[in-house]
Formats: C-alpha cells, sequence, structure tokens
C-alpha cells in the first residue's frame, strides 16, 4: 500500500497532515497499540469482573500458553480442515452445477431454484438436521459448510460464465479451441474475477458458521475445534481463554484476507480485470 | 434501600406467616421463629431430573412463600448448568442447583460462592446399548455422551479411563457434551456409542435394553451428586434466610424419605409429564443408588482428583471450605 | 475444424498449391433467427477473392456485411447459396480465416502480448519456442516490440489492435477477415494502422477480405471494392480500385463520387463514407 501524498500547500499544519504522511503498517500499528492502552485502561478503572471480561495482559497470556502447549494449534488446524473439505466440496457442487447451468436451460433453471432456496438458510440452522443424516461426527459439519459455501460460489460462477465477452469466446474459437479447451483456456479464466468474488463470500460465511456450528455441536474432547475450544474455556471459567480464542478468530481473518490479496494482486489486479466491489 | 422498613416490614409479615403456618397445619413447615433480613425476590435455579426433587417439593409446597409471604420466588428449570452459573455471576440468579463438577469449577475459578444445601447422592451410570461393548477398554474411540465438559460425570469418565486404562484422557477422543434427554435418544436410536448419565434417565436407559458399562460409585465411592448454591455475599447479607432454606431442604428429603407415597403424589403434580406419582415413587426409593441427604461426601476426593488431571486449579483444604455453616453438622467429607 | 491446416507456409503459398480463389461467394443468402422471426440481411452475394488480393466490402450499417464476414468465418451458415475455401465448403471457425474484431477486447486480458500472439499457435500444434519465436517476428512486424510483456489493460486501443493484427497474422491464414477493425479508434491513430496495415498485407502476401463502412479506408486497402446496398442486401457493383490514383488526384474524388452513388448515400458529402 502506498502512501498518499499530500501535495496542497497553504493547509494549516495538524496532526491529521502528519497522520496521512505515515506509511500505512505504522498507521495501523500506531491505532492497533491505542486500542489495546484503552481496553488496559477500562481494565483499570473499571475493574470489570473477572468473569466477564478480560485484561490485555491475561489475554496476552493465555494466548501465549495456549500456543505453547499446542492446544490452540491443535484446535485451530482442526478447523481449518474441516472449513477447507467443505469449503471444496460446496465448490465442486457448485461447478457441477454451473457448468450444467452452463450448458442447458434445465440446469440454470435447476441452479436458480437451488439457489433461491438453500442460499437464504443460514448454515447453523441445517446443523440438526445434518446431525440427524449424518450422524454425530464430522460429516454434519462438512455438510452444513458445504451448503454455506456452495451457493456463494455458483452464483456468482454463473454470473462469471454468462458475462464473459462473447468477443473472446468468438476469438477462441476462431483460433480452432475445442469445447474443452474453450472452457478451460477461455470461459475459466475470464470468469476468474467472479470465482474469486465466490470464493471469498464463501469463506467468509463457511468461516463463520463453522464457529457457530462448532457451539452447537457440542464436541468436547481431542475432535474439538476453535469454536469448541472457546465454548470450553467459558465452561471452566477462563475468560482469558476465551477472548485468546477470539483473537484467534481475528487473527486467522486477517491472514486469509491478505493471502486473498495476494491471490488477487497476482492474477485479476495483474491483468486489469478487477471489478470494483 | 430502606433497610428499616424492610426489617419491620419483613419482622411483622414473619410473625404472620408463622401464625400462619401453625394455623394451617401444613406438613412439615418450620415453626418460623421471626427472621431478620429476607430478600424480597429470589430466583432459584435448577436442572431436569429427578435428582433435584427435595427443590422441587418446595416449590410445588410453596414452603418458601410460606415461611416468607411477600417473598416473590421465581423458579427456572433449565436445560443445563452453564446458564446457571452464568446467572450468579452477574447476580440474576441468587440459589442455583447444579452438580458438584461445576460447583468445584466455579469454586476453584474465584466465583466465591459455597453449597447452602446438598440435596443427594447418587451413582452415576456410563451406558452403552451395542452388545459389542461390555467394559470400559470397548469405549476406546467410541463416542460417548456426557452433560457439560466440567459435569461430574467427565470427571467420572476420566478416572474410570485413569484406573481401567492407565491415561485418564484415554477416551477424550469422541467426547460429546449432550444434555440428558438428548443423550438418552442418541444413545437409543444407535448414534453415540455410551452415554454416562444420571437417574432417572439410566434406569429408563436400562429399562430400554441398555447394560451398565460402569459405576461412579466404583471409583468414587458414594458421593454427592446435585447440591444448591449461593455467593459468600448473598450469604453474609440474607444469613437467617440461608440457614432457613437448609431446614426446609432437609425438611424436603425427610418428608421423601418418611413419606415416600406423599412425596412421589407432590413430584407427580409438579412435573405431570415427567413421570407418574407410581413412578416417582419407585424412583425416590432406589436407595442404592440414589439417596437424598444434606451431607456432602466425596468433595474433597473428587476435587484431588480434577486438580490433579488439570482439570481444577486449585483445592480445598477441607470439606469445609467448600460449604456455608448450615451444612458443617452434617459431617460430609 | 481445428487441426487440420497445419500453419507452416504462407497463407499465399498454400492458396497456390490449390490454385483457384482463396474465397467463392456463389449466391449466398443470409439471415438470422430474431425476435420475430427469421430477418433476412442478406440476399444474394456471389463473388471471388483471389490469392494476395484485398477485396474490401462496403455498405451502410445494417447492411448485413459483417453478418457476410462471420458466416466466412464459421459463426453463421449461410441460409442458401454456397461459401467456398480453397475447395472446402463446410465451414467450422478455424485459423485457416483468422478475424479481426471491431472492439479492443478481443484480447485475452489474462496474458501478456506475446502470449496473446503465441498462444494460438501453441493450440495449433506449434512447439513453444517455435510459436514465441514466430510471434516476436509479428509482434516486431506490427510495431509491437516494446510491449511484448505488457498486459492488455495497459495498452491504447490502437497498440490493442495492432496485437489482434499480429495475432491473426502470424496464424498465415488462407485468408485474413477484417470486421471493421479501427472502427473504435480516434481519426489519427486510424489513419496511421491503415497505412501500416497497407505495408504489413503486401510485405507478408495476405489475401484481404475486408468490411467497412468507410469508402476512404477501402480506397486505401482495397484493390476490389464489392458493394452491398438494399435491405435485404444484395451485390450492387464490384469495383476494381487498383488503379485509381492517389488520394489528391482526380481519379480519387471520381471514384469517391462514383462509390457514394452506389452505396446511396444521400446529402453532402462530409468526409467520411
Amino acid at each position: 500500500m502506498a502512501t498518499r501524498s499530500v501535495a496542497v500547500p497553504a493547509r494549516p499544519r495538524g496532526a491529521l497532515l502528519r497522520w496521512g504522511r505515515l506509511p500505512a503498517a505504522v498507521r495501523y500499528a500506531l491505532l492497533l497499540v491505542a486500542l489495546i492502552v484503552i481496553w488496559q485502561a477500562y481494565w483499570v478503572i473499571k475493574e470489570p469482573s473477572p468473569f466477564l471480561f478480560s485484561s490485555p495482559r491475561d489475554v496476552a497470556e493465555a494466548f501465549w500458553d495456549g500456543w505453547r502447549d499446542g492446544n490452540l494449534a491443535r484446535v485451530t488446524w482442526t478447523t481449518l480442515k474441516i472449513l477447507a473439505v467443505g469449503i471444496g466440496i460446496g465448490a465442486i457442487v457448485a461447478l457441477t452445477l454451473t457448468a450444467f447451468a452452463a450448458l442447458s436451460q434445465i440446469g440454470e433453471d435447476l441452479l436458480t431454484m437451488l439457489v433461491s432456496i438453500l442460499n437464504p438458510l443460514p448454515g447453523v440452522a441445517v446443523l440438526p438436521l445434518a446431525m440427524l443424516w449424518f450422524g454425530l461426527n464430522t460429516n454434519a459439519l462438512l455438510f452444513v459448510i458445504a451448503n454455506a459455501a456452495a451457493w456463494p460460489i455458483a452464483i456468482n460462477l454463473n454470473t462469471g460464465f454468462k458475462t464473459v465477452n462473447p468477443t473472446i469466446v468468438a476469438v477462441g474459437r476462431n483460433i480452432g479451441l475445442s469445447s474443452r479447451r474453450l472452457i478451460t483456456d477461455v470461459l475459466a479464466p475470464a470468469a476468474l474475477p467472479h470465482a474469486i468474488t465466490g470464493l471469498k463470500t464463501a469463506w467468509a460465511f463457511g468461516w463463520r458458521t463453522i464457529i457457530a456450528a462448532e457451539l452447537v455441536f457440542g464436541v468436547a474432547g481431542a475432535e474439538g475445534g476453535l469454536g469448541t475450544y472457546i465454548n470450553n474455556a467459558k465452561l471452566f471459567l477462563n475468560i482469558p481463554q476465551v477472548f485468546a480464542g477470539l483473537v484467534t478468530i481475528a487473527i486467522l481473518g486477517m491472514a486469509f484476507e491478505f493471502l486473498f490479496g495476494v491471490l488477487e494482486r497476482r492474477t485479476i489486479v495483474r491483468w486489469g480485470m478487477k471489478r470494483s466491489t | 434501600m430502606a433497610l428499616r422498613t424492610n426489617l419491620v416490614r419483613m419482622a411483622a409479615a414473619a410473625i404472620a406467616a408463622a401464625a400462619l403456618a401453625v394455623a394451617a397445619g401444613a406438613g412439615g413447615a418450620a415453626q418460623g421463629a421471626p427472621t431478620a433480613a429476607a430478600p424480597e425476590k429470589l430466583t432459584i435455579a435448577y436442572q431436569f431430573g429427578v435428582g433435584y426433587a427435595p427443590l422441587m417439593i418446595i416449590k410445588q409446597q410453596r414452603l418458601l412463600e410460606k415461611a416468607y409471604p411477600g417473598l416473590k420466588v421465581e423458579w427456572k428449570q433449565l436445560a443445563s448448568g452453564t446458564p446457571i452459573t452464568d446467572g450468579i455471576i452477574k447476580g440474576d440468579i441468587q440459589i442455583g442447583a447444579m452438580g458438584t463438577g461445576p460447583m468445584l469449577v466455579g469454586w476453584a475459578r474465584g466465583i466465591n460462592w459455597k453449597v447452602i444445601a446438598p440435596l443427594d447422592e447418587a451413582d452415576l451410570w456410563l451406558m452403552a446399548k451395542n452388545p459389542a461393548i461390555r467394559t470400559i477398554a470397548d469405549l476406546r474411540g467410541k463416542r460417548i455422551a456426557t452433560p457439560t465438559a466440567t459435569s461430574i460425570q467427565a470427571v467420572a469418565l476420566r478416572k474410570m479411563a485413569q484406573a481401567k486404562l492407565g491415561n485418564p484422557r484415554a477416551l477424550d477422543s469422541s467426547l460429546i457434551s449432550m444434555d440428558h434427554p438428548d443423550g438418552m435418544q442418541a444413545l437409543l436410536s444407535g448414534q453415540i456409542d455410551a452415554h454416562f448419565t444420571s437417574p432417572p434417565y439410566q434406569w429408563q436407559e436400562l429399562g430400554r435394553g441398555a447394560r451398565v458399562v460402569g459405576k461412579s460409585y466404583g471409583y468414587f465411592g458414594a458421593h454427592t451428586f446435585l447440591v444448591t448454591v449461593m455467593t459468600q455475599r448473598y450469604y453474609d447479607e440474607y444469613r437467617p434466610f440461608a440457614n432457613r432454606f437448609y431446614r426446609l431442604v432437609k425438611q424436603s428429603i425427610d418428608l421423601i424419605n418418611k413419606k415416600p407415597k406423599t412425596a412421589a403424589a407432590i413430584l407427580a403434580r409438579e412435573d405431570a409429564t415427567e413421570a407418574t406419582a407410581a413412578q416417582f415413587q419407585r424412583w425416590i426409593m432406589r436407595k442404592k443408588s440414589l439417596t437424598y441427604t444434606t451431607r456432602p461426601r466425596g468433595l474433597m476426593r473428587t476435587a484431588g482428583f480434577m486438580n490433579r488431571i488439570g482439570l481444577l486449579g486449585k483445592v480445598p483444604g477441607s470439606w469445609r471450605e467448600l460449604v456455608f455453616p448450615p451444612v458443617y453438622p452434617t459431617r460430609g467429607s | 475444424m481445428r487441426g487440420s491446416t497445419k500453419v507452416r507456409l504462407p497463407g499465399a503459398t498454400r492458396a497456390d498449391e490449390f490454385g483457384g480463389p482463396v474465397l467463392s461467394m456463389d449466391g449466398v443468402r443470409l439471415g438470422y433467427w430474431g425476435s420475430r422471426g427469421f430477418h433476412l440481411a442478406v440476399e444474394e452475394a456471389t463473388f471471388k477473392v483471389a490469392a494476395r488480393e484485398h477485396v474490401i466490402v462496403i455498405g451502410q450499417s445494417g447492411s448485413g456485411k459483417s453478418t457476410l464476414l462471420k458466416a466466412v468465418a464459421g459463426f453463421v451458415p449461410p441460409a442458401g447459396g454456397t461459401i467456398t475455401v480453397t475447395g472446402r465448403t463446410s465451414l467450422e471457425p478455424g485459423p485457416d480465416r483468422a478475424v479481426v474484431f471491431q472492439e479492443f477486447d478481443q484480447l485475452f486480458p489474462w496474458r501478456n502480448v506475446l502470449e496473446n500472439v503465441a498462444y494460438p499457435l501453441r493450440v495449433n500444434g506449434w512447439r513453444r519456442k517455435d510459436a514465441a519465436a514466430r510471434a516476436r517476428e509479428y509482434i516486431e512486424l506490427t510495431g509491437l516490440s516494446h510491449a511484448a510483456d505488457k498486459y492488455p489493460h495497459e495498452l491504447s486501443g490502437g497498440m490493442k489492435q495492432r496485437v489482434a493484427i499480429a495475432r491473426a497474422l502470424a496464424l498465415e491464414p488462407l485468408i485474413l477477415l477484417m470486421d471493421e477493425p479501427f472502427g473504435s479508434l480516434d481519426a489519427i491513430t486510424r489513419a496511421r494502422l491503415q497505412r501500416e496495415l497497407r505495408g504489413i498485407l503486401e510485405r507478408t502476401e495476405t489475401t484481404l477480405f475486408f468490411v467497412t463502412h468507410s469508402i476512404d479506408e477501402a480506397l486505401i486497402l482495397g484493390d476490389r471494392v464489392v458493394v452491398l446496398h438494399g435491405v435485404p442486401s444484395r451485390v450492387r457493383e464490384i469495383v476494381d480500385i487498383r488503379d485509381v490514383g492517389p488520394p489528391d488526384s482526380a481519379g480519387y474524388t471520381e471514384m469517391r463520387i462514383h462509390l457514394r452513388e452506389l452505396l446511396a448515400i444521400e446529402g453532402h458529402d462530409d468526409g467520411d463514407a
């Protein structure tokens, strides 16, 4: 991220002006420090109950302990695994339905109908049913995540295919591409911006769904993920650990946003294909 | 708060209540000595199961209202102990009924609560339906349901694992938290392999084809199952009331032990959907696995074990640190 | 049909081997299905294009000239008559009739300039290194060497059209089809590209089928002009313009007026079309 240059003369010098001159990383770091200071101040001044709140220091300690003894790492990995597989399944379902929709009218109709019925369902609402169908194991969670991920991907991908510039499709046929290669070499890259948007949305939905679902699911033992970790911490009244879990979630969220940004910069930004969101 | 006006009001109310109680001759109502400070309203929370019978009797017979006319009592029956703990922390609930596990966890984390009246001791059974599961060792890798992770059942399971398999965490891989009714349904429908539960569910499961794989008494000896707790602050503020509450619990327990038929009838009226009077009577008479008493047992043993496997941050020096003075004479452990 | 014509020999040479005209339109009728049923665009078109010849098809907007080009390209089947390209009559889209479209966004945005030109070669069997080398040749030919690594979104309209031309020519088509490729450019760039194209076509001995509504463009680029006129349109006249003089000559002006009459353009001559 570049610094914004402030070149207008005759502006009154003030904190705002100097603030804008700092590099983005420094600005965010300073804001973060300020927030933590306010947090600590609240803890010291208001003295809230330790069963309702924690100080930054306690949270940092719990966070550090959690990583040191491997618990946070283990539960994070468990949650991410389920999320990845679930989104993968959802993506495959979405790809299949979208391909079918691209090739036939009935496919398009089917996709539209499935989307309008199933997309509005919050993932967690489907979980009790999933637990009945798939039993009390990870498959129920995978089903819920796949459902949360499939529809955003399908919607976006379908739009992507439908709005591919017909000229480059004509070019593809003109240079002699087979139907298969037309799909892989022209339609797929052309729909990439939409695919990425779909993936980002699926990720966001999936992430929220898995944490909530873990709380409903109630797995208590070694199989638990990040949501279970937080719930357990609360059960044992270890509030700093609850916050540590939340901090982990926030950090992971930011990390994935960063990764998506890298992906976009390497592809659709480089190719001038990024649509303004 | 206008304490003096309250005091005067309460004193007058108490005298009237005492007179009323004598006149009505309600079974077991205590001869009310005029009490000092008592609350104006009270929220009591308890959970599901016949183990809470003493409270159900107090509720059904309106013993609190009779002892303190003008006292507004709100009874809340909740599906698990977690909201009860939360409610006590926030001050929304003044007396909570829970298992010894959550009580110890809260005490160790510094909630500053203690037991005002234990309710019962119970032998808690680990049930399985699949004929292939006969011993603890068969449960490796199987799906086991307990109430919350802090429940006494979860603790007992760890003790069983340690005793039989050498490692308290040996059965941790597939632990699920479910409340008793859900757990029973899941066990009977085959969704889970084992259910560590409590009366009356374990008896119902037994009657429906499940088998006992382990009993908690076998590992902890006879031990307390359910207790009622209140914060130290509340006790200090309403000491006479607290003492009275203890006596009312003891009174209800005496009724159950001495006149089970009457008690069962009261329970059936309180919770008609749960069971009939005859059924209640059968349950409260299974003395071998469920005994109503205000004498706490096995608290130190349980706390010590929980501390050793890392579920409890500290252990009490003696059982008296866990209870309020009315309980002292019972010579608990 | 893809893969059946290996682009190794220059297009004109391959056409010579065949003998006869590269493109033959015989009584071609063209239309399409619209919202109100079948709409006939071209009632009859008959003409031939010989190897190395530059034939310009002009007509007013809506005269079906684009449809004619699409039919030759294989995108639209004729409703009547036959289209023959070096003896073949059933035509699928293919690289032997490479097209340059009017739109700027006919390049693949996810490939840079070199890749946009080299990729179609690889699709048709060229090895990676050979394709890249050949692509560089045509990139140089169209004056784009300095931009070989750029992505389409970094190019101006004129440069994008150059890339499209390079791509089409690199395939060494039997006949190069161009559908008003300079229509979206500003007048200065358009004029420059017309001149450059003329030179490139000569150097590469390319056979050209070019569609436009601009008489001046036809006069600059063409050997013969096919005038489409009417609704539905027919070939009104085919005019040989090889011997017409430079733009400031009397012959040029006369031909211009003649073509305007053929196109039945009313009103004052205000420069373009």
